[in-house]
């Protein structure tokens, strides 16, 4: 549509980032296989090797693909390694009991997808090799391709990073770093704060500045905080959603919108706090989100939140070009 | 290991189990009266430590440096992290966090390359690990929902 060409940096996606399951490269195993020579056989062939030969961790590959040379013929898998001893001890047994092996090749190698395709990208790649099942995630596609949000969407979260950027630059600090917490269903800041880590209080991050914003929000707090740089606004619009006097459980349900990529600390701040979604605008090198680590992906931890980032990056990333 | 940091360890295990017993939520850790999740034992400790220094009108940098953090279950991620931010170089502690540790158990935030964050953290782990495994049993046997983080002593050397 030709109403956008005119923004196109303006109306850029966030970019998901997602598990590195999703970004890996193709990689291959050496399997056994044998040629099919007498099609008619190939159903019987097919089974009697199913069944005594059974796929498990390939299970992901399509048991006979069509020669890709000679396209007569069908090869079929047999063993999903390539070791001797598979010639020498189970397969001259099979062939020594079965009259049906006599209608196969002797087993060769071939290189196959060693792992079943997650991505369209991956499946294009994987069916070079050899044909494989694969079960599209629509979610993960449009994650990856940038089309996720729509046009509405994405300007509601360009103007809360800009609410990040205006907050950082108002630092009296000079490590300038803004933090927002939105509720996304009424669209409304509940806390928003700069980074005050050079003040008084080292752990003082914005984000945990703004985590406990929420919690004075609710009642609570654990920092008494009287700089300007931190403000917690929506007390009422927060408590008084459903009619109760506590509001959401912690940040259930709400977004960060961060302007540099969190740190550990940070980042599992925000799992304790079972915050929903997180946009940051600059990657950082030692940042928990997918640069170091990707602490919201990490196996085993208990809350997981999706993260987005290059959200208006270039402003961003110029609020931290003052510090090293 | 130094008989002092048993000396420490110990009190640290009396501490936890008395506030267990009175009924107490793990002692040190603020996060039900706060509402905020973070506010885990360690946290409390370092702003006790900031709130010592600045009444007595002492280097806050300078007092964490010479401190030693004693708990009986290993600090999460987050606190390891937080550990770090204001450079105290030493925890012992009695067992594993199996699921937030972030001394090796999920994540060895402890020793990471992470300059900017500050310093890498000293551990020794498995310091009465019977009796802190013990404490967190009896813990997870009451109904508090708050993460295993009981007891925090941070002992000024
Ligand atoms: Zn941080
Ligand atoms: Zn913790």
């Amino acid at each position: 549509k030709k109403q956008f060409t005119g923004e196109p940096t303006l109306m850029k996606q966030p970019e998901a980032v997602l598990d590195d399951v999703y970004y890996r490269s193709l990689e291959l195993v050496d399997i056994f296989v044998c040629t099919i020579k007498d099609k008619k056989k190939t159903s019987e062939i097919v089974k009697n090797i199913c069944k005594h030969l059974p796929l498990e961790k390939l299970s992901h590959l399509k048991r006979v693909r069509s020669n890709t040379n000679q396209v007569d013929e069908l090869q079929i898998i047999v063993a999903e390694n390539y070791e001797e001893d598979f010639l020498t001890n189970i397969w001259s047994d099979l062939c020594e009991n079965n009259a049906v092996y006599c209608h196969v090749s002797k087993p060769y190698m071939v290189k196959v997808p060693a792992l079943p395709p997650l991505t369209r990208q991956q499946y294009n790649n994987a069916v070079q090799y050899w044909p494989c099942s694969f079960h599209e995630d629509k979610r993960i596609t449009r994650l990856l391709n940038r089309s996720f949000f729509n046009a509405e969407e994405v300007k509601c979260i360009h103007k809360n990073m800009e609410e990040a950027i205006s907050v950082a630059k108002s630092s009296v600090y000079k490590l300038h770093i803004g933090a927002v917490i939105v509720d996304p269903k009424s669209d409304t800041i509940i806390a928003k704060s700069c980074d005050l880590r050079q003040g008084k209080h080292p752990l003082q991050h914005a984000v945990m500045v703004a985590i406990d914003q929420v919690a004075t929000v609710q009642g609570g707090g654990m920092w008494q905080l009287s700089d300007k740089c931190s403000n917690n606004l929506q007390k009422e619009t927060c408590c008084k959603e459903k009619g109760d006097k506590t509001g959401p459980y912690l940040c259930t349900g709400y977004d960060l919108y961060v302007t540099a990529e969190p740190c550990i600390m940070c980042a599992m701040a925000l799992v304790h706090s079972r915050i929903s979604r997180v946009f940051y605008g600059s990657p950082h090198p030692e940042g928990a989100l997918g640069s170091k680590y990707k602490l919201h992906v990490q196996p085993g931890i208990n809350h997981h939140y999706e993260v987005f980032c290059g959200v208006l990056q270039d402003h961003c990333h110029k609020l931290m070009s003052d510090i090293t | 290991m130094d008989n002092e940091h048993i000396t420490w360890m110990e009190r640290t295990f009396d501490l936890a189990e008395e506030a267990l017993k009175s009924g107490e939520v793990p002692a040190g850790n603020e996060v039900n009266e706060t509402k905020n999740a973070t506010r885990h034992a360690e946290i409390v400790a370092i702003d006790k430590v900031l709130k010592f220094s600045e009444e007595n009108k002492l280097d806050s940098k300078a007092v964490f440096r010479q401190c030693v953090l004693y708990v009986t279950v290993e600090p999460c991620i987050m606190c390891a992290g937080a550990l770090r931010q204001v450079e105290i170089p030493l925890v012992i502690y009695g067992c594993a966090n199996d699921r937030f540790g972030g001394c090796g158990s999920i994540l060895p935030v402890h020793s990471a390359e992470l300059p900017s964050l500050g310093p890498s953290l000293q551990c020794i782990s498995n310091v009465m690990a019977e009796r802190a495994i013990q404490l967190l049993k009896d813990f997870y046997k009451g109904e508090n929902l708050n993460a295993p983080e009981n007891k925090r002593k941070v002992k000024n050397t």
